[in-house]
């Protein structure tokens, strides 16, 4: 409920999700709420470089393999922007190491993307840094 | 950290160096092997290890970043033997926000539909081998002084010259990229041998698609191929000898001279007029080169004819 407020207090910045399944993109801009997405991760990542969005949501199934590279970009180009990633319950091992490489959370569908609006709330209002999230 | 990403080096002091970006994978001994040939043409490259951070580099080049002035990317070469479905994207990004930038897409000889995937989605320029990519670094070198203007200068001036003087048609294959704008560069220099063969297809269908440009130039030749075995002494005998031909002499001359003009007249006949008749029909052009071939090969019977049909006839 104060997370608009909070959104608002940031200014007009958006979460960005970079997901291809439109099922789980309507899932996922129904819990954030004014979310700007990507099919492409290429694509993010410029848009990450020139809107500095609030978050990045990755869901991990889109990304290929590429998951570490498309962090690292990320992280170098807004190293203040946390970066979240949605991982199906089998790849809950590669998401936990992402998050030692610099996510700042990770959600195992599909019942713990639930903890999404909250984490982002909470990020929202404290500007927390990438990894404080847990 | 797979990503080894290395800055762009600082622009050459005086003149701005070219500013070349290359994504490579990061162990790969054919883009090592890239590597080297640009840095030994001296091209300012920079490596990067996937499309993310390519996308970074160009987006902080051309803003500028950590105080270094903006300066787009002048090229960027892209290795896309490890491209996946996804990767493939970096060229129509590119290509819609930094269309000034030459997007050279590189693919080693197996992976020859990547290349053309490249193409596809917005590569310039397409390369082959390594040793082509030496080759196109070689020609961007002379003009890295000049790297600057020639993305927006050829691009008005090429128009101009080529409407007045459309002769020159040679575009070196290596060094037509650096001049020419991003839409206009594409070059598939990977098929080196298809150039030689847009070259040789024209040729063979000038008789028949231009007939007005070239009608003056092919027409020579193929008169010449014609009139010899009539010209010596038919040139005046047709019209006259055509009453007295059927007869006997067209049984000995057929197997000679018929084979000769029928094929030789049809790729070198003449645009205007001939064509028409030896196109459409060949029966009915054949018809009177036959029948002048007839009496052509007859023409050394021409006057013992004359003789020969005045004294049979007035006989």
């Amino acid at each position: 409920m104060s997370a608009a407020p909070a959104t608002r207090a940031e200014g007009d910045r958006r979460v960005l999700l970079v997901c291809r399944s439109a099922g789980r993109r309507a899932l996922l801009a129904r819990l954030v709420g004014s979310a700007e997405t990507h099919a492409s991760a290429v694509e993010a990542v410029l848009a990450v470089l020139r809107r500095r969005p609030q978050a990045v949501i990755l869901n991990l199934e889109d990304i290929e393999g590429r998951e570490r590279d498309l962090l690292a970009a990320l992280r170098r180009s807004r190293p203040e922007t946390p970066v979240y990633v949605i991982a199906q319950p089998e790849d809950e091992p590669l998401a936990r190491g992402l998050v030692r490489d610099g996510a700042a959370d990770y959600f195992v569908l599909p019942t713990d993307i639930y903890r999404l609006p909250r984490t982002l709330e909470k990020a929202a209002l404290a500007g927390l840094r990438p990894g404080e999230a847990r | 950290m797979r990503t080894s990403v290395a800055p762009l080096s600082p622009p050459s002091s005086g003149t701005q160096a070219a500013t070349c970006l290359l994504v490579r994978p990061a162990a790969s001994a054919m883009s090592d092997a890239i590597q080297d040939g640009l840095r030994a043409a001296g091209l300012d490259a920079a490596a990067v290890s996937n499309v993310f951070d390519a996308v970074v580099e160009a987006e902080h080049a051309a803003r500028g970043h950590h105080g270094s002035p903006a300066r787009a990317l002048t090229q960027t070469i892209v290795c896309v033997d490890h491209f996946g479905q996804q990767d493939f994207r970096l060229f129509p990004l590119m290509r819609r926000e930094w269309p000034e930038t030459l997007i050279v897409a590189f693919h080693s000889p197996g992976f020859d539909y990547k290349g053309r995937l490249a193409e596809l989605l917005g590569a310039d320029v397409v390369l082959g081998s390594a040793a082509d990519v030496a080759e196109w670094a070689k020609s961007l070198v002379p003009a890295a002084g000049e790297i600057q203007p020639t993305p927006t200068a050829p691009a008005a001036p090429v128009e101009p010259p080529a409407r007045p003087a459309p002769e020159p048609p040679p575009p070196p294959p290596p060094s037509a990229p650096t001049g020419l704008p991003p839409s206009a560069a594409y070059q598939y220099l990977a098929r080196a041998p298809e150039p030689p063969r847009a070259a040789t297809e024209p040729v063979q269908e000038r008789p028949s698609a231009p007939p007005h440009p070239t009608a003056p130039e092919s027409a020579p030749p193929p008169a010449p191929v014609r009139q010899p075995p009539p010209a010596q002494a038919s040139s005046a005998a047709p019209t006259e000898v055509k009453p007295a031909a059927p007869p006997a002499p067209p049984s000995e001359s057929p197997p000679t001279a018929p084979p000769a003009p029928p094929s030789e007249s049809p790729p070198a006949a003449a645009p205007p007029a001939a064509q028409s008749k030896t196109r459409p029909g060949e029966p009915p052009a054949g018809d009177e080169w036959v029948e002048g071939n007839v009496i052509g090969t007859v023409e050394l019977t021409d006057e013992e004819l004359r003789l020969l049909l005045g004294e049979e006839e007035g006989a």
